[in-house]
């Protein structure tokens, strides 16, 4: 009994020096990001070019069970000032398996408009990459735009989104994500800073340090010939968009981002909904972490710095059940009496330990991009992140034990698509439920102006 | 025992004050939100490349529309009018001739006809002409905006942007702190300094607003180009040296620098990770990117170039679509970027270098200048 308890103490503390050297590695990682972002001048990002370089463009929106959003992201297209020259862009909208009105929808546009093309996929194999695969047969674009259906494209950022491809080593281009739906719920507040933190710097300091920004996979563009020749995209994928970022730049392509060109998007406004989501990142992203690990660290054109940040990116996943597993360690370890600490350390540890809930390294992160933002009121909300912190923590844990137990029986993972919150039959022209319900186009225009208003009396000090 | 556990028993409470204190501040935040909005965002923005000028000129005409109760309008120069803008601002109304040089002008200043600024006269705000604009020589002005055309004279200052619907020339020594447009041509003279321009034709003096040598891509293809290059095993033979790889059909990376000789004829999208060195009279029908980029004399390029570091043109030669560096771009005389029906952008994040004889069709905008010599 007292050997089975050493080896477990032994096992304990090395498992602890283990998580807390891998933590460390991601601590000093976003905390490099955030000051980089915050005190270093960012890379030249092509925005100069925007509507100077004008590409044939296919832009792929793939809907199941749209109905509440189609109407919203095709108008917003109609509204884009990208040329609608039959040579200069066309949208193809992929209605893939609806059993609700979306092919309805989709058929009203394409007769209103030349440049939409409807797909109606209702055999084969369901999901976001299928869909795209189908879009892109049919597509006849030197580049392709990707927009989820719950995404609402500003009138001019394809221009900004397809600038970068005039440097023809670039094989994606990712847009910046913000949140339309913010203040609907704790939630959706609390994602609303993640995702400035994620865009505002990590990607924006990623692109300015020559490393791997990551393709998201919507308000992002490919580039077709880079596409066709990292072999397409992957429909076993769960997280198409990690999937052909490792493999493009793999291949030797490289990845821009471009903070200019920003995109409203819907965020999950319930823990379900969050939940799900976040269990199809995690499954799909340690998917890629097992296929394109070694082949990230092989490429031969890569440098030693990319190939790192590439591994970070892969690992990220991982870091949530080291941190449940570094809990655990700890535990046993103070339980076992393995804590040495001499009087006046906790002190020290106090700050520390407040420290690794997270009010440092990646939270520090997020208040940065609310500086870079000029919304420093929000990072207020910042220390209840913690509760989405352990939220994702537990959930992805979750979602990897059941990946590797789907992987053991030799299982493939279902995909799950992320709930919407506009409701009604579209909303873009004003009318119906949803709009009176505040979801619509307009009403999403209303408060960004609203939003920037506000910004800017309070600039004024004319706040109340 | 007793010494560690009251050591837990602070390391316990000052965790809980720490996380007590910025929780407190959390809860009000989200009880009583005072920013839940969505980051602002102008869905419906659309990027004017003259906007200054043009909601300058919307302002003014906004202002001069509100009635006034003294009846103001604009008077002789002599005896100007004054206006109040609904921003409580002074608008000085004149109707154009020649303002004389004495001391600072603080007023923001509209001009029914042409208006001359004279030698070393200092205005503070915005100056609108609705004829033509000339500054002579010194003037320092914030910012200016002309239906006709607009002289700027040698040496003189500009702390943020000016536009014209005619044309504008540049004179010697002059600077622009931002952004100078014009609707029709922008003429630059030697040593002048401006962060960015746009106009559908830019050039350095001595070009003047001649439009020669933007021709057809056809027509002026080199003839030195013609057979100059043939592929093996789908390897072009200028590629048959350096290690290289397809990354896609018709695209090429090289790792390490590529020197090309004369008359080489590129028909692929070429990417360089070291320096790509072109000798003269070469062509390239794709994209090219390079870490570094020094193309020959009287090279023909119809695709973007592109470049980690700097590039530098060789006289005479012609690029039909964008440059980009991510430090300076320096372009030889009688170099050509763009075309009339197709506007280009010469884009750099460190200084644009413009040697006599130049001419852009479309933009240049630098992270520091846009310098000519």
């Amino acid at each position: 009994m007292a050997v089975a308890w050493a080896v477990i103490l032994e096992a304990a503390r090395v498992v602890a020096v283990l998580v807390l050297v891998i933590l460390a590695a991601y601590t000093y990682r976003s905390l490099f990001f955030a000051l980089y972002r915050l005190f270093s001048p960012g890379r030249m990002d092509y925005t100069d070019l925007a509507g100077f370089h004008l590409p044939f463009v296919s832009v792929l929106v793939p809907m199941h069970n749209e109905e509440a959003v189609a109407e919203d992201i095709l108008e917003a297209l109609a509204q884009s000032d990208y040329p609608k020259d039959p040579e200069r862009m066309e949208v193809i909208a992929v209605d893939d398996h609806s059993t609700d009105a979306t092919g309805k929808i989709l058929d009203d546009y394409a007769r209103r408009y030349s440049w939409v093309k409807v797909l109606h996929r209702q055999g084969g194999k369901r999901g976001k990459a299928a869909a795209l695969q189908a879009g892109t047969e049919a597509a006849r674009g030197e580049v392709l735009v990707v927009f989820d259906a719950d995404y609402v494209p500003g009138r001019s950022l394809l221009k900004f989104l397809v600038a970068p491809f005039a440097d023809p080593e670039i094989g994606a281009v990712m847009g910046r994500v913000v949140p339309h739906n913010v203040g609907t719920s704790l939630l959706s507040r609390l994602l609303d800073l993640e995702r400035a933190g994620g865009y505002q710097v990590v990607q924006q300091a990623r692109h300015s340090l020559g490393l791997i920004p990551q393709y998201g996979g919507t308000a992002g563009g490919v580039r077709r010939a880079a596409l066709d020749a990292v072999g397409g995209w992957d429909p076993r994928s769960l997280t198409e968009d990690t999937d052909l970022t490792l493999r493009l730049v793999i291949g030797g392509w490289k990845i821009a981002y471009v903070n200019r060109a920003e995109c409203y998007e819907e965020v999950p406004e319930t823990w379900e909904g969050r939940r799900l989501q976040i269990e199809r990142w995690a499954l799909g992203h340690t998917d890629c972490l097992h296929r394109h690990l070694k082949p990230l660290l092989r490429s031969a054109y890569l440098t030693p710095r990319e190939k790192l940040d590439g591994v970070f990116l892969l690992g990220a996943y991982l870091t949530a059940p080291l941190i449940a597993l570094g809990w655990a360690a700890t535990a046993i370890l103070f339980f076992g009496g393995q804590s040495y600490l001499p009087v006046w350390v906790p002190f020290f540890l106090a700050s520390t330990c407040f420290n690794a809930i997270g009010n440092f390294a990646s939270f520090f992160e997020i208040g940065s991009s609310a500086l870079l933002d000029g919304a420093g009121r929000r990072v207020r909300l910042l220390p209840l992140n913690v509760a989405n912190f352990v939220f994702s923590t537990v959930t992805v844990t979750g979602a990897l034990a059941k990946y590797y137990a789907s992987r053991a029986r030799g299982r493939t993972l279902a995909w799950n698509k992320t709930d919407r919150h506009r409701n009604g039959n579209g909303s873009a022209n004003g009318n119906g439920d949803a709009y009176s319900n505040g979801r619509g186009l307009n009403h999403i225009k209303a408060r960004a102006a609203a939003a920037g208003m506000q910004r800017s009396m309070r600039a004024r000090g004319m706040d109340s | 025992m007793g010494e560690p556990l009251v050591g837990y028993l602070l390391l316990l409470l000052l965790f809980l004050l720490f996380f007590s204190v910025s929780l407190f501040f959390a809860f009000r935040e989200w009880r009583r939100p005072r920013d839940a909005s969505p980051l602002p965002m102008d869905v419906d923005y659309i990027r004017i490349e003259n906007y200054f000028g043009q909601s300058f000129r919307a302002k003014v005409r906004e202002w001069l529309a509100e009635p006034q109760p003294n009846g103001v309008s604009a008077g002789e120069l002599t005896n100007p009018k004054h206006r109040i803008t609904p921003t409580g601002e002074n608008l000085l109304l004149v109707r154009g001739g020649r303002i004389e040089a004495g001391g600072d002008t603080d007023e923001i200043v509209y001009s029914e006809g042409d208006l001359t600024i004279a030698r070393g006269s200092v205005f503070r705000r915005e100056i609108y002409c609705a004829g033509s604009l000339d500054t002579e020589a010194g003037a320092q002005l914030q910012s200016a905006a002309s239906d006709g055309e607009l002289a700027l004279g040698e040496n003189s200052d500009v702390a943020r942007w000016i536009d014209a619907n005619g044309k504008i020339v540049i004179r010697s020594g002059a600077v622009v702190r931002n952004r100078a447009s014009s609707l029709t041509s922008i003429e630059l003279e030697r040593a002048v300094l401006v962060q960015s321009l746009y106009s559908p034709l830019i050039s350095t003096a001595p070009c003047g607003t001649s439009q020669d040598g933007f021709g057809g891509g056809g027509d002026s293809w080199p003839r030195a180009h013609d057979g100059a290059a043939a592929a093996d095993n789908g390897r072009p033979h200028y590629l048959e040296g350096p290690r290289c790889t397809r990354l896609a059909p018709g695209t090429w990376l090289v790792q390490g620098a590529l020197e090309l000789p004369a008359g080489t004829r590129v028909e692929e999208n070429l990417i360089v990770t070291g320096t790509l060195t072109s000798g003269p009279d070469c062509g390239f029908l794709g994209h090219m990117k390079g870490a570094r980029i020094n193309l020959g004399p009287r090279n023909h390029l119809l695709g973007n170039l592109s470049a980690q570091d700097s590039v530098l043109i060789g006289e005479a030669s012609r690029l039909e679509r964008n440059i980009t560096a991510g430090r300076d771009v320096r372009l030889a005389s009688g170099t050509r970027v763009g075309r009339p029906d197709s506007p280009a952008v010469v884009s750099a994040a460190g200084e644009i270098v413009l040697e006599p004889g130049v001419a852009i069709c479309g933009k240049a905008s630098a992270g520091r200048w846009v310098r000519t010599i």
